[in-house]
């Protein structure tokens, strides 16, 4: 078989979406169980990052973090410093962090005006 | 040892550290290789309709995908989306090899073996994936369909164009085993979760006699039995 990479393998070139100057807004209720989350302490950050999978093919992944290796843009919101990764910006333009504030289905919602369709659990999206 | 040419794949190399979560995380099987092992797995939109069958298997730092989808162009371009950024890459070598199928062998055993421009692919004890440079001419192909067809009838396997399409879920046209039942979210993974829980819509494969012919809907249809696809 020809693989097509014996004679010239290189580094893997990752093909990157298009990068967009991220805005985003975060609910009252969201901002008050960050308060929570993060203390006093607002040198950490909240990564809010999309993952491929999920059912509907894409998934969101919120973290609190110090820092990252991942290539991101900082924004400063209500004090919170929120990392967006650059190269799932596309998908997060315009979002809105919700907190719902329920015993069953919970806790961190993301309103996506680029989301056609999410699935159950809000987790996933395409 | 009949032999065709497959000339409706495609064969596509996944490369870098991630590639092998990538690919879990948007089919329906778990990718998970034994030694030499394939996996064959499915891609799926969000009604659990089919976009693409995939055969899997690992060479070195590559996973090689034998991809047969109706649209390859549009297949290419949901996975390229899906990368966001993780270690992957994904190029197309079609034109840099030749595939066909070896079938009706008796001694076909299965994974893969790579024997000097030769890569055989093993599946299911029934047949061989050879792929080959194009360079090389191609070995010996027949075009006598009709056996192939028929050899595929006696031994119940489903074929992209005839049981396999976009317009049905892998409960549809006998492709459950492709399905993963405990594994994580995928796109398509509710409806079908759903349809196992509730045993609603589950199908399967049938060989009937074409003496029977006009009762059913035929998928497949030989010169004595056909395929259909009955509601169990």
């Amino acid at each position: 078989m020809d693989c097509g990479t014996c004679e010239t393998a290189g580094p893997v070139i990752v093909q990157t979406p298009e990068v967009v100057n991220v805005e985003l807004t975060i609910t009252k209720n969201a901002e008050s169980m960050l308060e929570q989350a993060f203390g006093d302490d607002k040198s950490m950050a909240l990564l809010v990052g999309v993952l491929s999978g999920g059912c509907s093919g894409y998934m969101y992944d919120l973290q609190i973090v110090d820092d990252t290796d991942i290539d991101c843009q900082e924004l400063s919101i209500s004090g919170f410093r929120i990392l967006v990764p650059n190269s799932s910006s596309h998908l997060l333009d315009g979002i809105e962090i919700d907190y719902e504030d329920r015993l069953m289905g919970g806790g961190f919602k993301i309103n996506n005006p680029n989301a056609k369709s999410s699935c159950g659990c809000g987790e996933s999206f395409a | 040892m009949p032999r065709m040419a497959f000339t409706d794949a495609r064969i596509l190399v996944f490369l870098g550290s991630d590639r092998q979560k990538f690919l879990d995380g948007l089919s329906s099987n778990k990718v998970e290789f034994e030694s030499n092992g394939v996996v064959t797995t499915l891609f799926l939109d969000n009604k659990a309709k089919i976009v693409a069958q995939v055969h899997l298997f690992c060479l070195g730092e590559l996973i090689i995908g034998i991809t047969i989808t109706e649209d390859s162009q549009s297949f290419l371009e949901y996975l390229n989306q899906k990368i966001l950024g993780q270690e992957v890459a994904i190029n197309d070598i079609t034109s840099l090899n030749h595939i066909d199928i070896i079938y009706d062998e008796p001694n076909i055993v299965d994974g893969v073996v790579a024997q000097s421009n030769h890569t055989i692919i093993g599946m299911n004890r029934l047949y061989q994936f050879d792929i080959y440079p194009s360079k090389l001419p191609r070995e010996n192909v027949s075009n006598d369909y009709q056996s192939f067809t028929e050899w595929r009838i006696s031994n119940l396997i489903p074929w992209y164009g005839y049981e396999i399409s976009s317009k049905v879920n892998p409960y549809q046209c006998g492709l459950n085993s492709h399905v993963h039942e405990n594994k994580g979210c995928y796109t398509g993974q509710e409806i079908l979760t759903r349809m196992r829980s509730r045993n609603k819509g589950m199908c399967e494969l049938e060989v009937i006699d074409n003496l029977e012919i006009d009762k059913h809907n035929v998928t497949t249809k030989g010169i004595e039995q056909s395929i259909i696809i009955k509601r169990v």
